[in-house]
């Protein structure tokens, strides 16, 4: 905390260092005509003197006075006529006491260092659909200034008085040339036309600075590998990045850099969703037929998020289409969906609804017997312009899973029903020419029903002897207001600051113990609602030092109130990257990252029982620090690769604790069940490609250590977090055989994950009594397990290959079609392995082994047609 | 047209492809459990020493698990036991062969000393085969009960034992109090005197010799009621909101034991439990016996070790192996725990023992 002040003391100084175009706005803005066409330098001069109001001083020798200057006849103020009376001087100008004072310079006079300068800003849309375009090129080549449109299509591009030629370019769109006389501030909205004759070709960064470690992932980018029996989800093209894992097959979590599945912040058009995913994580809730874009924060996390210590998932979905009604359909294996957007006020008023529901368990089941699954999600979206600067936009979500999984002939059999519902309005206004303003207000609500049957054996009669039912209902429900002010002070630096007020509600363990699976939550021993406040302010400045060095220090302060317990948290965050050469840079990270609500899994259940709980006195808040350093390579012949090492320690991570019962929670006792501790994770990350017009090929590489360390778990040790997983190797490769036909190859490879067996029995503390229990079912179980230490074994690594092949015809009329065949799983891999034992007295006892995959070898045949 | 590729570096890349699926496959630290991997069978103790009590320990060895062996714990009979007291004095216990412990899996050591309260005592096993561990313990103070009020009631339907009491904890210093309720059974035994000597009336011939002399004057049947030294445990339920069972499962729950941590009173605190009386009175001479209703003041390894057994037993049905938790012990390269008690005991007589 000793640091913070002086963390703050730099951000301010850096910020008041800069030469805002403000701070020009005083005598070279005024307006000013001069009477003479054509005159020697101290002839202008002395014209100014006399008429302008505006005190000129300059020593004789300093400027070649009687050189005879010929300036434009529509020059509009006095700094454009100074810019070209002096033009080719070699002096610097001062401004001071309402005088202009000329000084000798070793260098001549910059080109544009007199000129006013006004801000040409709008948004950047497609042509067709007026969607906003996000990370479009607004480039002026005479001064070399460019900017980047924000996620609503929004720029602003500080230009000197005059005439220009703009160059506006977007990946998959015809460039733009835009010429425009800039006289004072001007909106210009742009739009870019689609070209079908070109490849899609993704492009990230460009040649330009990093100005961010971000990936960031386009609805089509990485397309052919994230097809999920047909389906194709965006969300798994995140598993083709390095440093991100997933918990394998049956089980809901996307693992970043050492983090566990809450550690993410997953927002969908910038509303948290506290549980993204479909059929146990295996797809994720963002249909890619209404996907606009996706970015994943993982290191370098901008100010604005928080909340959360590993990730941030920022998905954002069409608005839709302004000028004409249009769509997508897709079948496949497992589900069917369909987009479908169009104006209801043309240019004014548009919709998108987009729908997906699971296929018939029959036809699943062909290939998997045990697993019944039905899901469906609908989302609804309104976008309304106001007027040039005002746009509103309501969304709408609604999602559930129903799911039934029997394991093991019948021996254990889950039932779970989850669902997200989320609905935001927002606001998006264009405040000033450089100043862009976002606010929403949102709600997100989530439950989870999970009933989990676990019956014991008598290995002896073969008969069951205990058999019970754990159900758990759990929920949650977010309100947030937020505000989002963007404003670019100069083309070389931008500002972003703003506030969010949020409240949230948590009901986390309504339970009920039965002998079979229980349905109505209404049943169940009821909890009291957990309720916290959070408040928070952030701000953060992008600042291009020079053409080789990016900085981007920033600052989130959030204050926490759950009943008396208040915590308040500052996170300063910095970022910046070094242009080595036309190819390569450099860029480091430091983030301090808090978490206010703590995701606890069961230890009983390998099923997806989250429940969510706030931080209490008792509870504190997640933390982490993370730092990053990392080396980029974008070099020709479409080869690039990043390499990065970063490092991570986390401070009151959860672990449900060893022994404690997950549905024995009441208002009082539920924190005892909870124990924090520390934990760190490290790692090297590496990522190449190699784009071509035939093969495209796609390594990443993840070498990590995770560990965690509780003083109430193996005597205050460090030992492995569960998901340590040393090696994890993603290649995949796309062949393009002609024009419309490729085919894809993803091989995947992750060590096995640890867990805990004990390793020897002794006698039953009772029976060395000679007490005995005459109503104890498990009378044969008379021994006690001793463990030595957790999760010192390690399982079966982890590997699979999937191949697929994709027609694309080329377009009939107003239809375009793609079809995709392929195998999931070619060779059968199990998804995951659980080791258990099994053995009573004077029987032997053996360790059992199970291969747990939710799909085997699964062949799929999946359409799409766009209109 | 493809470019040429030398048959040189197609070896490379296969070399290099070789490499890296071995460094992956053989780096990726799999470990199985068990395989080639023999634990040591380690000595294992599970006793309570009581104030006021003989000395009784028993001695077992723990066995390694998934192995395909067979699960039977092996007897330790050649065990050296001794316990010292914090004064220096040793005491060496012997191993005890009575029938009474046959059925035991553990070897049993007892003595006939009997420790004192307040008093720290250090117990020693050495075996030639398994090693030498060390543990110790104190016996706490004596448990003082100032208020006792019991009386049969109706608890979630069914009949039981309410057992009200008044526990005076010594202020200044925490202790920690463990009830258990069980029914000590007894073994009944006829015999009878005849030209002063005793014969047994439970074998054939003494019961022969018996009906022969029966009517003679002087000869009488007697019964005599000893311990079997088996005990049958009683479920104990409890209403009171302070005790730790409340972590272990709800509290309309049976337990085989109540914990009341002392760190909630300081002084005078009443509480009650209730004790299910289903085995109070049985038909079956086999199962007859007393009810021993015993409220303890035990060390805090122990309290501790008792509370982690009562939740491993509540869990091993319901969760499978590697996530339960082992009852955390204090015997010195060994396993199992060594804790000291007082007691304060109610016996009471439902069973007609004759």
């Amino acid at each position: 905390m000793r640091r913070f002040p002086l963390y703050i003391f730099v951000l301010l100084s850096l910020l008041t260092s800069l030469r805002l175009p403000a701070q020009k706005k005083n005598m070279l803005y005024r307006p000013f005509r001069s009477h003479l066409q054509k005159g020697t330098i101290k002839e202008f001069l002395d014209e100014i003197n006399a008429r302008s109001g505006v005190q000129v001083e300059y020593a004789s020798a300093s400027l070649q006075e009687n050189r005879i200057v010929c300036p434009d006849k529509d020059l509009l103020t006095l700094g454009a006529l100074m810019q070209q009376v002096l033009s080719g001087e070699k002096i610097k100008i001062i401004e001071k006491n309402e005088k202009i004072i000329l000084i000798p310079s070793y260098s001549p006079l910059p080109a544009d260092a007199l000129l006013p300068r006004y801000s040409l800003y709008g948004i950047v849309v497609e042509e067709g659909s007026r969607e906003p375009l996000t990370d479009a090129v607004v480039y002026d080549p005479a001064t070399h200034s460019a900017v980047l449109t924000n996620i609503y299509g929004y720029f602003s591009l500080w230009l000197p008085e005059g005439h220009h030629q703009l160059e506006i370019t977007y990946a998959g769109c015809k460039p733009q040339h835009l010429e425009i006389d800039l006289h004072w501030d001007l909106h210009a909205d742009i739009t870019l036309v689609h070209n079908d004759d070109i490849p899609q070709v993704i492009v990230s960064s460009g040649d330009g600075i990093r100005k961010n470690a971000t990936d960031k992932i386009h609805p089509d980018q990485y397309s052919v590998y994230n097809n999920f029996l047909g389906e194709n989800d965006a969300l798994r093209s995140l598993y083709m990045l390095p440093g991100i894992m997933n918990v394998t097959d049956a089980a809901n979590g996307l693992l970043v850099r050492g983090g566990e599945q809450d550690g993410n912040l997953f927002l969908l058009d910038g509303n948290p969703v506290f549980n993204p995913t479909h059929m146990l994580g295996a797809l994720s809730i963002v249909n890619k037929t209404s996907m606009r874009s996706m970015q994943l924060f993982k290191s370098d996390f901008p100010s604005r998020y928080g909340g959360r210590l590993s990730s941030v998932i920022d998905v954002y979905t069409k608005d839709g289409n302004m000028e004409q009604w249009g769509g997508e359909a897709n079948l496949n294996l497992l589900a069917g969906s369909f987009t479908l957007e169009g104006p209801l006020k043309k240019n004014k008023t548009a919709v998108m609804i987009s729908f997906r529901h699971s296929m018939f368990n029959s036809l699943l089941n062909a290939f998997q017997k045990d697993f019944h699954n039905n899901f469906y999600d609908i989302q609804f979206k309104c976008t309304h312009l106001l007027d040039k600067n005002d746009k509103l936009m309501l969304n709408l979500y609604t999602g559930t899973d129903n799911l039934n999984l029997q394991v093991n002939n019948n021996n254990l059999n889950n039932r779970q029903h989850w669902g997200n519902h989320i609905a935001s309005l927002g606001w998006t206004h264009i405040l000033s020419s450089n100043t862009f303003i976002t606010t929403t207000l949102s709600t997100s609500n989530y439950y989870n029903l999970a009933g989990y049957i676990y019956t014991n054996y008598d290995d002896s009669t073969g008969l069951p002897v205990a058999r019970r039912s754990f159900n758990t209902y759990s929920s949650l429900g977010r309100l947030a207001a937020r505000s989002q002010v963007e404003m670019r002070l100069t083309n070389t630096t931008k500002l972003n600051f703003g506030s969010e007020f949020a409240y949230t509600g948590i009901k986390p363990f309504e339970s009920r113990i039965d002998s079979s699976i229980a349905i109505d939550p209404r049943s169940f021993q009821s909890f009291s609602t957990l309720s916290f406040r959070e408040v928070t302010l952030f701000g953060e400045a992008e600042i291009h030092i020079d053409r080789k060095l990016l900085i981007r220090p920033g600052l989130h302060l959030s204050h926490y109130r759950f009943r008396d317990y208040r915590y308040t948290s500052l996170q300063p965050r910095i970022y910046a990257a070094y242009k080595l050469g036309p190819a390569g840079q450099l860029y480091t990270s430091y983030s301090r990252m808090t978490q206010y609500i703590h995701l606890l899994t069961n230890p009983s259940l390998g099923i997806n029982s989250d429940t969510w709980v706030p931080s209490t006195g008792f509870l504190h808040p997640e933390e982490s620090r993370s730092l990053d350093l990392g080396y980029s390579y974008k070099g020709a012949k479409g080869i690039s690769f990043t390499l990065g090492a970063y490092w991570k320690k986390m401070f009151n991570v959860t672990n449900y604790s060893e022994g404690k019962s997950f549905f024995i929670n009441t208002d009082s006792t539920w924190e005892q069940n909870v124990q924090t501790g520390k934990g760190s994770s490290y790692g090297l990350e590496f990522m190449g490609e190699r784009s071509g017009q035939k093969l495209n090929l796609h390594i990443a590489y993840t070498l990590s250590w995770n560990w965690r360390q509780f003083d109430q778990i193996d005597q205050g040790k460090r030992f492995p977090f569960k998901y340590d997983r040393r090696h994890n190797l993603n290649i995949a490769c796309t062949y393009k055989v002609t024009r419309t036909k490729d085919i894809s190859v993803l091989w995947m490879f992750a060590s096995g994950d640890v867990f805990t067996l004990p390793e020897r029995i002794y006698p039953d503390y009772d029976n060395a009594q000679q007490i005995y229990s005459p109503d104890d079912l498990l009378r044969s179980y008379r021994f006690i397990y001793h463990f030595s230490g957790i999760n010192k074994y390690r399982t079966n690594p982890y590997h699979r290959l999937d191949i697929s092949a994709s027609y694309h015809p080329p377009r009939k009329k107003k239809f375009g079609f793609n079809w995709t065949a392929g195998v999931y799983n070619v060779y059968g891999s199990p998804g995951q392995y659980s080791y258990g034992l099994e053995g009573t007295l004077h029987n032997k006892s053996v360790v059992i082994v199970r291969k747990n995959q939710l799909f085997n070898i699964t062949p799929y045949l999946s359409t799409t047609v766009d209109f | 047209m493809n470019p040429i590729v030398p048959y040189h570096k197609n070896n490379y890349l296969l070399l290099a492809g070789i490499l890296c699926w071995a460094f992956l496959t053989g780096t990726a630290c799999r470990k199985d459990p068990y395989q080639g991997q023999a634990l040591n069978n380690e000595l294992v103790v599970l006793a309570e020493i009581t104030a006021g009590d003989s000395l009784k320990i028993p001695v077992s060895k723990s066995i390694q698990v998934g192995n395909g062996g067979i699960i039977s714990f092996e007897e330790v009979n050649s065990a050296s036991v001794k316990i010292a007291r914090q004064d220096g004095r040793t005491w060496t216990l012997k191993l005890n062969t009575s029938p009474n412990f046959a059925g035991n899996p553990a070897s049993i050591y007892t003595g006939p000393q009997r420790p004192h309260y307040n008093t720290t005592y250090t117990l020693q096993v050495q075996d030639p085969l398994s090693g030498t561990v060390t543990s110790q313990t104190t016996i706490p103070p004596p448990v003082r009960v100032t208020r006792i009020d019991t009386g049969m009631e109706l608890y979630h339907g069914s009949p039981m034992l309410r057992l009200r009491f008044t526990l005076l904890d010594s202020p200044g210093a925490t202790h920690y109090f463990v009830f258990e309720a069980m029914k000590e059974l007894m073994k009944t035994t006829h015999y009878f005197y005849w030209k002063e000597v005793r014969y047994s009336y439970e074998t054939t011939e003494g019961k022969n010799l018996y009906d022969q002399v029966k009517s003679n004057p002087g000869v009488k049947l007697f019964c005599d009621t000893s311990s079997s030294n088996s005990f049958l445990r009683l479920n104990v339920f409890t209403d009171d909101p302070n005790v730790d069972n409340a972590q272990v499962s709800s509290l309309d729950s049976p337990f085989r034991r109540i914990f009341l941590p002392g760190r909630i009173f300081n002084g005078a605190y009443t509480s009650s439990v209730l004790i299910d009386s289903k085995y109070f009175i049985s038909d079956d001479p086999s199962s007859r016996g007393r009810v021993r209703l015993r409220l303890k003041s035990v060390s805090p390894e122990l309290y501790n070790y008792l509370f982690w057994y009562e939740k491993y037993k509540s869990d091993i049905g319901s969760v499978p192996p590697g996530q339960l938790y082992s009852p955390p012990g204090n015997i010195q390269n060994g396993l199992g725990i060594f804790g000291g008690s007082s007691r304060h005991e109610w016996i009471y007589y439902f069973d007609t023992l004759h």
